[in-house]
């Protein structure tokens, strides 16, 4: 045994390994270039102390937005104090007049174009609430500066607290005659609690409690990786493993050869490194504390080393492995230095307790049993270490590696096969327009995807569609009230409201035209999708999407206009239901002027929307779905995505997720039995349209406007019937409305078949 | 050209195919930093208190004000106090200043309120607060009035200082509104306070602000450990699509293709760039979230909350990394090509790595600017150029340096490569690999 | 087509490894290269395939200089070595697609030509498994397609048969003679004597990097007053091998 492990630790720290590396030119030029980097580095902070670096060159200039009276004649007064100023340049002053508030763009613009470091915006009834006694409301003042430096941020910060809330308020308030009140008698300074430290002595136990340790773990972490990876997996990597293995050497002996050779391996750096710390050691009981842990702490990431090459097969894969736990190491380092005061319990764990042992070793102050407490825990899963890896050794998945390796690869490509093989199923269960599955994914990820997959586009496109509105609105004057409607949203204190907040925000959004205009283009872009998912992922004909080819060449358009006529009998007969029970009263037509362009732009964007969730939830979902577990879970399936889709939205309640599921359903069987999704499409486009744009009532939780009549609902009008906030959808008339049609659906659909037989 | 493509595909399908590995090669070493960084400031906390929750606040025989404030302001909700009087501090301490000094040391601030009248004697604060308003508002003299909150911590601990100055800077300006609004009714009335308010709501500039902190603290981190993960990402990369290819002499078998020298090796950097690049942007994506996810406004935060850049300054980052992943691809080429042992290559590709782990640290504490020099240290360049973006420090001058250094570099190196092609091919030199290497 | 003149290779400083080696091989010839392990064949095989340069002589092939225009050779030979293996993570179907597209096989030919040469070797079946999952006699048989996928005029194959079964290894030495019909110059290195003996027009036999004798099996076995082949190359062998 004793000569098996003198062979195998010769083998592994021997001449033919890593001690004889090849190191390329490329490799010393690069660490030539290192030292150059150090060495520019500590130039720098010569430099830097020396206080040579070059300043800033700021703006000078200063902008101010609708100038009040009284900043005038404060400036006219207080020349002195704007004309020092950052820079120390001497500050210009520019008046402007503007009445969008929030128009960072102008403002920016301005300041490149008259060198501003910053923008003053009042708003313009300032002096009228400043300059009032007691004050009501304080007015704001906004400030804007340049985005290109970072460091405008803090002068900024400077203006304000010297100038505008200091001076500028002083003004103003000895212009209204208030009594000045002397701030420093408030005064709440942090106040230091402590001893101050010498100099010297903070530098060496900064110096020997930092950067000693790190270095001691870096060195024996990378010498460790470096001839460990390469003891066993590399073996294994070149095929030499078998052989070792074949000869009557116990497992327990290679493990302990190699793991000898790679402690060898890590002492040497650590020896060098322990050498020139005799004399900066405080008592020879700390060196030898010292010397303890890093033997220790070299014996455990060895056998680390060796645990982790046993169950690679590969030095790249080892190393791979290997590699976050060196990283976790590190972090652990690094948050030992950032600590002055530490955790009582952390000195005894291994890693730490070796941080702070050889720091307090070279300073003195070893705490014994930590100490070996923390070796002892070392040592034994050291121990652990090496037992795990024998045990390893005695397992054939890990030890003749590129046989079993291929074997084992063989084992899981021939399952992978069966599984495709079975995958590749040509007989689906339910066919929806003409749809066939090629191949499968797993059932959770198939139904995942699906789920999802709506959701990810929607809300892609959607706050994509909101960024030209938002842009556009900035610049006019008319979005000062809608930006603090965003206030509104920070400013609730329950869930509920942040709800309510959301949707006023939302209705100013509805009123956008460029918002209604992109989010057509958005849905338009959705849809696009979808043909090309369909065209060439999954390489169908368009007709798996419910866009076949119709004989003759009107009868999609036929079929379109008929959706439409069917969609408007049904949210007719909604709205009429909702008239006779008396819970809506009509106030007429309501249509202005102004609202014609946004009135249409709405037209646009209802084509698309409506089409969208058509072809996300009947056209693309329902066949698929349909194909693997059966046209009745589809249907299920799309339809309670669809409500859930919803569920968002404004004064959702269970009533609405079962008549969206149920209005979903009705479309999606409307679809099957036709074949196609061009009525459906129309059907839901109208049904929003007329609820929203026409009756003047809310789709789903979305407040319509420009719309052609005007209604409300009544003041003795009842939620469970009229849906409430969410509109009609969450209300029962939906539902004997839906339920009528269906019945409708399932005779018309008796008699065809009558007919065609 | 179309040769370089044929083997850019290739590589990448290869790449692709093995999705386990995609995910390895683009999101692991970030999604580990994205881990590391926010669970550093928890570290620490915990480290520092031996607690994950909030530090407790010692308040001293505190005025009934601050009692209210401490209950009712959003802003001070985070803090968990602890009231006691005098006597109970005496006791909680033993009455012992060096005890008092060790609990300081776990995290705890104290704060204590102190409070002189007209004629310098004790007071109440709360009423001493009143008395000098209205003082204030009659036009009187408040002689030598002093109301004072005094916030203690333990000089010797960073983490503690840090805490207390982030403390006071959180509840100061509110608690002196409170006292105002509480106590000077009477000078309120004459016309006292706030005559306006600036930038209470106003995005942009909150942004701005915080952009400001976030950047400071990201041109820390961040250049150091893109170009760091970068380089992993070549380094790895390269070992896998040349040297290991090499070895199991695949790419013999292209290269006896008759195909130029020069597209079979523009096709795999072509590779390598792709990837890294990608890699990269990812990881930058991932610290932009995760600086944007970072609510918690500790103190010990590596990327506080708003970190931002303007497309211009995203542009001028984009081409950096992508010239400086060509340069780091032909330096790991050159590497490979010149070196025959596996072993041997993968040590020589990792030396820049640890070198680059150095780098990083110093980049993390370096106080000063770049110096004109340091852009003529390619891959380094790369790193102060970035860091210069972050702090808005960024010049052309130094830009186009860093991009012809690097893109000179890379030519050599490649042009080195072309020359050199005996490296592309694995000759065992004779039968097995152990005669070839005692014959050698 | 191939001619050999006065080749010598010396790797680094040590001895040669091949001296003084020359030899033609003619169009529609099949030339063996018989040798004992570390005799200098697979160097050889190099040297003339363009990997490696030798350090004296010249090789040319269909009028090419190895050393000035290799791009050209490459076009024209097929090698197929032990040494050079396919990449385990792919597929036959995207190998041949890949290598095809690097030889310049005109986008349109690469699937017949591929279902042609699969069918002959019944790839076919595992056209689309990955070559890792593949026995040997498979992967071997997949080299051969692949290194033949340019329709070379010389044909390099070191030791083709090595690892195969009787039946794959008959497959393979069929095809040799079908190409051999087709004019095709094979040249063949190998330390199997039936196969040297059945397929060779002309054998040369190399010891310590030099070539003994030559000629083909007949000859040999005549000129050395030998029941057979085989012992024919063990008189050659104690004759000249030196020790040391």
């Amino acid at each position: 045994m004793r000569r098996a492990i003198r062979a195998l630790v010769r083998k592994t720290f021997g001449k033919n390994h890593s001690m004889r590396t090849e190191a390329s030119v490329i490799t010393m030029l690069v660490c030539v270039g290192f030292f150059v980097a150090v060495m520019a580095y500590f130039t720098s902070l010569l430099v830097y102390y020396a206080r040579r670096e070059k300043p800033i060159d700021f703006h000078e200039n200063l902008i101010v937005v609708n100038p009040p009276e009284s900043w005038m004649g404060y400036t006219e007064e207080y020349q002195n104090i704007l004309s020092e100023n950052v820079a120390g340049k001497e500050t210009m002053m520019v008046y402007k007049d503007w009445d969008a508030i929030y128009d960072v763009f102008t403002f920016n613009s301005w300041m490149d174009d008259e060198k501003a470091f910053l923008t003053l915006v009042f708003p313009r009834n300032f002096d009228e609430m400043a300059l009032k006694a007691p004050i009501d409301e304080l007015p704001e003042i906004l400030t804007y500066y340049p985005t290109d430096h970072p460091e405008y941020a803090t002068v900024q910060k400077e203006f304000k607290e010297k100038i505008l809330e200091k001076d500028y308020l002083r003004y103003l308030q000895i212009r209204l005659g208030v009594p000045v009140e002397d701030s420093e008698v408030f005064d709440s300074p942090v106040t230091p609690l402590g001893k101050p430290t010498g100099w010297m002595h903070l530098m060496l136990d900064r110096g020997s409690r930092m950067v000693v340790p790190l270095l001691f773990f870096i060195a024996i972490l990378y010498i460790c990786m470096l001839s460990g990876m390469n003891a066993i997996a590399g073996e294994k990597e070149r095929g030499t493993f078998a052989s070792l293995l074949m000869t009557p050497v116990a497992r327990g002996t290679i493990v302990l050869g190699n793991f000898t050779g790679v402690f060898l391996h890590a002492m040497i750096p650590s020896v060098l490194l322990l050498l020139p710390l005799i004399p900066l050691a405080s008592s020879v009981g700390g060196y030898l504390s010292v010397l303890v842990l890093v033997v220790s702490l070299a014996l455990f990431v060895s056998a680390i080393t060796i645990l982790i090459s046993c169950l690679n097969n590969t030095i790249v894969s080892a190393q791979t492995t290997f590699l976050p736990i060196f990283l976790i190491i590190l972090v652990v380092c690094v948050t030992c230095m950032q600590e002055s005061t530490r955790n009582p319990i952390n000195p005894f764990l291994p890693i730490y307790g070796h941080f702070y042992g050889i720091g307090d070793g070279l300073m003195g102050t070893v705490s014994w049993p930590a100490m070996l407490v923390c070796t002892l825990a070392t040592l034994i899963l050291t121990v652990i270490c090496l037992k795990v890896s024998e045990k390893l050794l005695g397992m054939e998945s890990f030890t003749v590696a590129v046989e079993t390796k291929s074997e084992k690869e063989l084992r899981k490509a021939a399952k992978a096969l069966a599984r495709q093989e079975k995958d590749y199923v040509s007989v689906s269960r339910a066919e929806v327009f003409g749809y066939k599955a090629k191949r499968r994914k797993s059932v959770l990820s198939f139904l995942v995807g699906h789920a999802l997959l709506p959701l990810a586009l929607l809300s892609l496109f959607q706050p994509v569609a909101m960024i030209p509105a938002i842009l556009s609105y900035m610049r006019d004057p008319a979005s000062t009230e809608f930006i603090r409607m965003f206030k509104s949203i920070t400013n609730v204190s329950a869930i509920s409201d942040v709800a309510s907040a959301s949707v006023k925000v939302f209705s100013g959004f509805m009123q956008d035209k460029f918002f209604i205009l992109f989010m057509g283009l958005g849905y338009w872009a959705v849809i696009a999708i979808y043909i090309c998912i369909v065209r060439f992922r999954e390489k169908n004909p368009l007709s798996t999407l419910g866009f076949p080819k119709l004989a003759p060449k009107g009868t999609a358009v036929k079929a379109y206009l008929r959706g439409m006529v069917f969609g408007l009998i049904l949210i007719s007969s909604v709205y009429g239901l909702l008239l006779l029970t008396g819970q809506v009263e009509c106030h007429g037509f309501s249509l202005e002027k102004g609202s014609v362009p946004l009135f249409l732009l709405y037209i646009l964007m209802w084509i698309p929307q409506g089409a969208t969730e058509e072809i996300m939830m009947r056209g693309y979902m329902m066949p698929r779905v349909a194909s693997r577990f059966g046209l009745p879970f589809a249907i299920f399936f799309s339809s309670m995505c669809f409500s859930l889709m919803h569920a968002g939205n404004a004064g959702f309640s269970f009533l609405a997720l079962i008549n969206l599921a149920l209005i979903a359903a009705f479309f999606a069987v409307f679809a099957y039995t036709s074949g196609h999704i061009y009525t459906v499409c129309a059907m839901h486009t109208v049904w929003n349209f007329c609820q929203g744009n026409f009756f003047g009532l809310e789709v789903s939780g979305n407040p319509g406007s420009a719309s052609i009549l005007s209604s409300s609902y009544s003041d003795h009008a009842r939620a469970l019937l009229t849906g409430g906030a969410f509109g009609p959808e969450g209300g029962l008339c939906v539902t004997i409305v839906i339920a009528m049609a269906f019945v409708v659906l399932f005779f018309a659909k008796k008699k065809s078949k009558r007919a065609n037989v | 050209m179309r040769h370089t493509l044929t083997i850019f595909k290739w590589e990448m399908r290869k790449i692709i195919s093995n999705w386990r590995r995609t995910l390895v090669v683009f999101l692991m070493p970030a999604v580990l930093l994205l881990i590391a960084l926010n669970v550093f400031p928890l570290l620490i906390n915990y480290l520092s208190t031996g607690s994950l929750q909030s530090h407790p606040i010692l308040v001293v025989d505190a005025p009934a004000s601050f009692q209210e404030y401490a209950k009712n302001s959003a802003k001070s909700a985070i803090y968990d106090y602890t009231f006691m009087t005098a006597a109970e501090l005496d006791e909680y301490a033993e009455y012992d200043e060096e005890v008092l000094q060790q609990k300081l040391r776990k995290g705890v601030i104290l704060v204590l309120f102190y409070a002189k009248d007209e004629n310098g004697k004790d007071a109440d604060f709360d009423e001493n607060v009143r008395r000098y308003y209205s003082h204030v508002a009659m036009e009187e003299d408040p002689g030598d009035m002093q109301n004072e909150m005094i916030v203690g911590f333990d000089e010797g601990s960073f983490t503690n200082y840090t805490q207390a100055q982030q403390f006071l800077l959180n509840i100061e300006a509110e608690y002196k509104d409170h006292l105002f609004q509480n106590f000077g009714q009477a000078y309120k009335e004459k016309g006292g306070g706030n005559r306006f308010e600036t930038d209470a709501f106003n995005p942009y500039t909150f942004v701005l602000k915080n952009r400001a902190n976030a950047n400071l603290g990201a041109a820390r981190t961040i250049p150091g450990v893109m170009i760091l993960l970068m380089y992993y990402c070549v380094y790895s990369l390269a070992g896998e699509i040349l040297a290991a290819s090499r070895q199991s002499g695949f790419l013999t078998k292209v290269y006896l293709t008759p195909i130029p020298e020069v597209s079979l090796l523009t096709g795999k950097m072509l590779t390598v760039v792709t990837v890294s690049s990608i890699s990269a942007i990812l990881t930058y994506l991932l610290l932009f979230f995760s600086s944007w996810l970072n609510h918690s406004n500790s103190a010990f935060s590596l990327l506080p909350f708003g970190m931002f850049l303007t497309p211009m300054q995203l542009l001028y980052c984009f081409l950096t990394i992508l010239v400086t992943s060509f340069v780091m691809c032909a330096l790991c080429f050159g590497i490979v090509f010149k070196i025959r042992r596996m072993e041997d290559v993968l040590l020589n590709l990792q030396i820049p790595l640890a070198l680059l782990v150095f780098e990083f640290f110093g980049q993390m504490f370096r106080p000063s600017a770049s110096i004109g020099m340091e852009f003529l240290i390619p891959i380094h360049n790369a790193i102060m150029l970035i860091r210069d973006i972050f702090l808005g420090k960024f010049q052309m001058g130094n830009f186009l340096i860093t991009i012809l250094i690097n893109g000179l570099l890379t030519v050599i190196l490649m042009a080195l490569c072309i020359k050199n092609t005996d490296g592309m091919i694995h000759i065992s030199q004779g039968g097995s690999d152990d005669t070839g290497r005692t014959r050698k | 087509m191939i001619q050999v003149e006065h080749v010598s290779k010396r790797y680094n400083k040590s001895a040669l490894v091949v001296k003084d080696v020359s030899f033609q091989v003619g169009k529609g010839q099949i030339f063996g290269l018989l040798g004992p392990n570390g005799a200098g064949k697979t160097t050889l095989m190099q040297m003339i395939s363009t990997l490696l340069k030798p350090t004296e002589g010249s090789v040319r092939i269909c009028g090419y200089d190895t050393k000035q225009a290799p791009r050209q050779i490459r076009e024209r030979i097929g090698f197929l070595t032990t040494e050079i293996k396919l990449d385990p993570l792919s597929t036959p179907n995207q190998l041949y697609d890949f290598f095809g597209e690097l030889y310049d096989i005109p986008k349109e030919q690469i699937p017949v030509k591929k279902k042609e040469s699969f069918e002959r070797f019944g790839i076919t079946p595992f056209a689309d498994k990955r070559i890792m999952e593949l026995s040997t006699g498979m992967k071997q048989k997949i080299s051969i397609v692949i290194s033949l996928i340019h329709d070379p005029q010389v044909i390099i194959f070191d030791e083709p048969t090595n690892g195969l079964d009787i039946l794959t290894s008959r497959q393979v030495m069929d095809y040799l003679l079908e190409l051999k019909a087709l004019g095709r110059s094979v040249l063949l290195s190998t330390h199997i004597f039936s196969v040297a003996e059945q397929l060779c027009d002309e054998i040369a036999i190399l010891v310590d990097g030099t070539i003994v004798e030559q000629g083909s099996a007949e000859e040999l076995t005549k000129k050395t007053e030998s029941k057979n082949f085989e012992e024919a190359f063990f008189k050659l062998y104690t004759k000249y091998h030196t020790e040391g």
